[in-house]
């Protein structure tokens, strides 16, 4: 038992350790084998579906020329694998040459391998060419050097074998509708050849039936005979019928297609095509001096409404030579190269590239300009010029460096962009101009002119070098100077970037300096993304709204992503303005959103301060200029009244504005006024409101009211109620109508008053309460009662007021009664007359009072008055008469300011400031 | 002695302000504002500092103006007026003063 024991114990140990020594065998295998580059991930391995990977990718040289996912190794003899997705990337052959001289001096044979089926369910070749073309299923079989590829997509099927002597044969029928859906007709190929170790070779023939685009009626058969023999290859191609193609081209063969060559260049070529479309006609003559010369001549000529040129060609030792041309699309692109350029028709080779772009009045030319390609691989170097005038505009730039796919290098771009109103020197780095991103961070700095001249020329010279700057000054009046930097890049197809500007409001005479923070992107339109902020800081203008004004600074912030367009921007900004402050007035902060809709749009603002809302409408109109609408609604309140001549206690303002501007301000619409409360000091208001009609053009204002004006009281000492008036101004001449104001008891009637004007106009008063003219004495020396009326004509002048013929008289019988006091003491006791007078007159019931009034435009009151009555207590009939003449602008002014007053200012009121 | 501190540092922040605030009267002899026949200072060198200064004063001599009209019965316009008669008589030489046809005359 112990022995037994014993020998399964020596088994096990013999067994692990074979186990391990094999592992380490697999992994060193497995070590020397593993292809470099290739990478996979996700592996995995179940009884049931064997190995699993879940991607796989191929690098050589930074190329990832294969990409795969979902490999599943379901058998391993034979090795049986399926691919759900496999994408090849050609890259560029490093030696293509050497590998093709290889092939035409031998043969070509694929690797012994053991026997494997290989099934692809969607196979991509990853070129610009087929890019949008469906998956491929593929499924390849080899077993004992016999080859069976089947491949299929749609209705197309291709199907190729080589057998173990190295015989191939080649069955395809293509269905053009499969590859693309505008491609009509189908394609059939058949071939067969040799492909052995020592000798490769074979022919392909080509049939095509029906083809054509889908929208064009063209139907063309094609047939193609193909034949290559160890790399040398012949073709000869036939187009039975013009061949549609896409955006209306047709292409037609007017002889059959002839070509030669070999792995490397084509030696012979036969061609005689002409291809027309919408733009013009495109003719191709092609063909060789001999059968057996690698030489020939050809011509391509253009013709047409948007192409024209003639390009003469030959090639010869495998190089194509295009004489001097020139080529024109339109009206505005022209290539033209004033020395033949020599292309190699070669797989790898370098020429001399100096040609010139004409666009409308610009031009771009090359220097020490040079092509060189390898394969795929190719690659420019030279300088690039740019001069000419563009929109009206001087473009100059230069650029000296290197293209090739993979990106720009060199020095950096240098442009300046030069006009009347504009001056711009831009840099622009090349070194990260580089696929996939094309990265760029272009610099610019110069400056805009908002009132330029027309007269004015600062075009730089032809011969001026992008490295000196316009000769411009930013100093000048309206010089806007620009600098920031541009920021882009490529993602995705998508460029983004962010635009920096700073600048400065010319307008301003101190700070307004701008700075802009512009996100964005370009997709399938440009935007710019939510967040680009533009901030202009405070500053100040001298003659802003009619004094020095101090405005605070202004933050505009894009609330979401705003879209431009060729109207301009579209999207909302709100807008913080932190207010104007000016010697006598203050605006709070304003709060808003703006709705910009290309070149118009709207505003809501707010002044929380004083609870005022205004909102904007700009829209332009067919003719230029703009046109909108202003809403406004707001309280009125003192804070808002600090540079009137008279405080706002209260109210509520309404107004609604339809406006224009072509030149100059057009607007028509409506103020309302309600609750209006005014304080000039010892003059109030209270009660006012109306609805006036605005209109202004050409800069005349007319306002008309809507009905009467209305002010409920207007305290001046005594107080006048129910004021009203129609009233039609231009703000020069005031035109009142239907006047009519209740004051002392009784009423003001005027049925229309102008002013100014020469003419006098009747101003009617009735029903005055005597005892109310009594009550205004501040030391009473009469008591009155009963009622005057009268009329005034007065003639209201600019600065000046006269009545002609006024007439005043008792409405009903009067009384009048002398109040004892110091002053009609002093005048009784003056003499003996008066004393007389004052007696009779101390008491008197007034049965006539008549007054004539005349004022002249300097203030000289001529008054006559006659009064007839009696004095009850003495039965004394009394007539008086009385006249008397005074200047009444120099008692007013001597009432309006007492001296104490002016006393005051002049000699002791401390004033803030003084 | 804390409430000592704070008082000096309080005493030490106004002086600052002062000193740094644009003063009227030195605000006028460098030709920054100046006096009006409307009674209220005016801006004859547009600055920042003169706008706000100015604003600043005739606030504050608005507030009187209506103080003083209410009290003597007359308008504020009058006694605006009257204030800028005194104001431009007592100009300092060398100072702005404005013209009833509106302009800016070196006193």
């Amino acid at each position: 038992m112990p022995r037994t024991l014993h020998l399964i114990r020596r088994i096990l140990s013999w067994l692990v350790i074979t186990l391990l020594t094999v592992s380490l065998l697999l992994l060193a295998l497995l070590w020397l084998v593993w292809p470099t580059g290739l990478r996979v991930e996700g592996v995995s391995w179940a009884r049931d579906t064997g190995l699993q990977v879940q991607r796989l990718t191929w690098t050589q040289e930074d190329c990832q020329w294969l990409k795969g996912s979902q490999l599943r190794l379901s058998g391993v003899r034979p090795l049986t694998a399926t691919l759900a997705h496999l994408v090849v990337t050609p890259c560029a052959a490093s030696t293509p040459t050497t590998a093709a001289t290889e092939a035409s001096e031998g043969g070509l044979s694929l690797p012994r391998l053991p026997p494997l089926t290989i099934t692809i369910d969607a196979l991509h070749l990853d070129t610009p060419a087929t890019a949008d073309l469906p998956g491929i299923q593929v499924t390849g079989r080899q077993s004992a050097g016999h080859w069976a590829l089947e491949a299929s997509q749609g209705r197309s099927q291709v199907q190729g074998v080589l057998d173990e002597a190295g015989e191939w044969t080649l069955d395809a029928a293509l269905f053009l509708p499969d590859w693309h859906a505008d491609l009509i007709g189908q394609l059939q190929v058949q071939g067969s050849g040799v492909l052995t170790d020592t000798h490769w070779g074979g022919a392909l023939l080509l049939q095509g039936r029906e083809l054509g685009h889908a929208a064009q009626p063209q139907r063309a058969a094609v047939s193609a005979r193909w034949e290559v023999e160890q790399g040398d290859w012949t073709l000869q191609a036939s187009l039975d019928a013009p061949l549609a193609l896409t955006a209306g081209w047709h292409v037609q063969a007017h002889d059959a297609l002839r070509a030669r060559g070999d792995l490397t260049s084509v030696t012979a070529l036969a061609l005689d095509l002409t291809a027309e479309g919408p733009q013009g006609e495109v003719a191709v003559q092609l063909n060789t001096d001999a059968p057996d010369a690698a030489a020939g001549a050809g011509i391509v000529r253009l013709q047409g409404p948007d192409m024209r040129g003639e390009i003469p060609l030959t090639w010869a030792d495998q190089t194509l030579t295009l004489a001097p041309a020139s080529v024109s699309w339109g009206d505005d692109l022209r290539v033209s190269w004033s020395a033949p350029l020599a292309l190699p028709l070669a797989a790898q080779g370098a020429t001399e590239l100096s040609a010139q772009l004409q666009y409308q009045d610009l031009q771009v030319s090359t220097q020490d300009s040079r092509v060189s390609w390898q394969g795929t691989d190719w690659r420019w170097a030279g300088l690039l010029r740019l001069t000419g005038d563009y929109q009206g505009y001087a473009l100059r730039a230069h650029w000296q460096g290197e293209v090739d796919p993979e990106g720009l290098s060199g020095e950096p771009v240098r442009a300046t962009v030069s006009g009347d109103d504009l001056a711009l020197t831009i840099t622009a780095p090349v070194s990260a101009m580089r696929a996939p991103e094309w990265a760029t961070r272009a610099s610019f700095s110069g400056h805009y002119l908002s009132n330029q001249s027309s007269d004015q020329s600062s075009n730089q010279s032809p011969d001026q070098s992008p490295d000196q700057s316009p000769d411009q000054s930013p100093d000048q009046p309206g010089a806007w100077p620009l600098a920031g930097t541009l920021v882009a890049s490529q993602r995705s197809g998508d460029w983004r970037g962010v635009l920096a500007v700073r600048s400065r409001l010319p307008f301003y005479d101190q700070g307004g300096e701008i700075e802009a923070n512009v996100p964005w992107r370009l997709e399938e339109q440009f935007s710019i993304d939510r967040g680009a902020t533009l901030r202009v800081g405070e500053g100040v203008i001298s003659e802003g709204l009619a004094d020095a004004v101090l405005i605070r600074p202004q933050h505009y912030t894009a609330s979401r992503a705003l879209r431009l367009d060729a109207d301009g921007v579209h999207g909302p900004v709100a807008v913080r303005a932190e207010g104007l402050t000016a010697a006598r007035w203050v605006l709070p902060v304003v709060d808003g959103t703006l709705t910009l809709q290309g070149l118009g749009g709207e505003a809501a603002l707010s002044v929380a301060a004083w609870q005022s809302q205004l909102q904007l409408r700009a829209d332009p109109v067919p003719d230029g200029g703009f046109a909108g609408k202003a809403v406004l609604d707001t309280p009125l309140m003192a804070a808002m009244s600090r540079g009137l001549p008279a405080t706002l206690t209260r109210g509520q303002l309404s107004a609604v504005l339809d406006w224009q501007w072509q030149d100059a301000l057009a607007a028509t619409g409506w103020m309302q006024v309600n609750d209006l409360g005014l304080d000039m000091g010892s003059i109030t208001a209270r009660g006012g409101a109306g609805r006036v009609n605005l209109q202004l053009q050409d800069g005349d204002v007319m306002l008309v009211s809507d009905g009467p004006l209305h002010l409920a009281t207007l305290d001046v000492g005594t107080t006048v109620r129910n004021i009203r008036a129609k009233v039609r101004t231009d703000l020069d001449s005031w035109q009142l109508a239907d006047i009519r104001a209740e004051v002392l008891g009784g009423e003001v009637l005027a049925p229309a008053l102008h002013w100014p004007a020469d003419e006098f106009q009747t101003v009617v008063i009735t029903r005055i309460d005597m005892d109310r003219v009594a009550a205004l004495q501040p030391d009473p020396a009469v008591q009155l009662a009963g009622r005057v009326g009268g009329y005034l004509p007065v003639q209201l002048g600019r600065d000046t007021l006269a009545v002609q013929g006024g007439r005043l008289a008792n409405e009903e019988m009067l009384s009048l009664m002398l109040l004892p006091g110091a002053s009609v003491r002093a005048m009784s006791e003056s003499n003996r007359a008066v004393q007389i007078a004052m007696d009779a007159l101390s008491t008197l019931l007034i049965s006539e009072f008549s007054a004539r009034l005349d004022m002249t435009a300097d203030g000289w009151l001529d008054a006559a008055v006659t009064i007839r009555g009696n004095n009850p207590q003495k039965r004394l009939p009394v007539v008086f008469n009385y006249t008397h003449k005074e200047n009444i602008l120099v008692l007013l002014r001597s009432l309006r300011i007492g001296e104490d007053i002016q006393r005051q200012f002049m000699d002791q009121q401390p004033m803030p400031g003084w | 002695m804390k409430r000592f501190s704070g008082m000096i540092a309080v005493a030490l922040l106004m002086l600052s302000a002062g000193a740094l605030a644009l003063d009227l009267d030195g605000a006028k002899s460098q030709g920054l504002v100046g006096e009006q026949p409307n009674g209220y200072l005016g801006v004859v060198k547009a600055t920042p500092e003169a706008v706000e200064l100015a604003q600043d004063i005739n606030t504050r001599r608005r507030q009187a103006y209506e103080r003083i009209a209410r009290e003597n019965g007359i308008t504020i316009e009058q006694v605006a007026t009257l204030a800028g008669q005194r104001a431009i008589s007592r100009a300092e030489p060398g100072t702005y003063v404005r013209t009833p046809e509106g302009q800016w005359v070196e006193r």
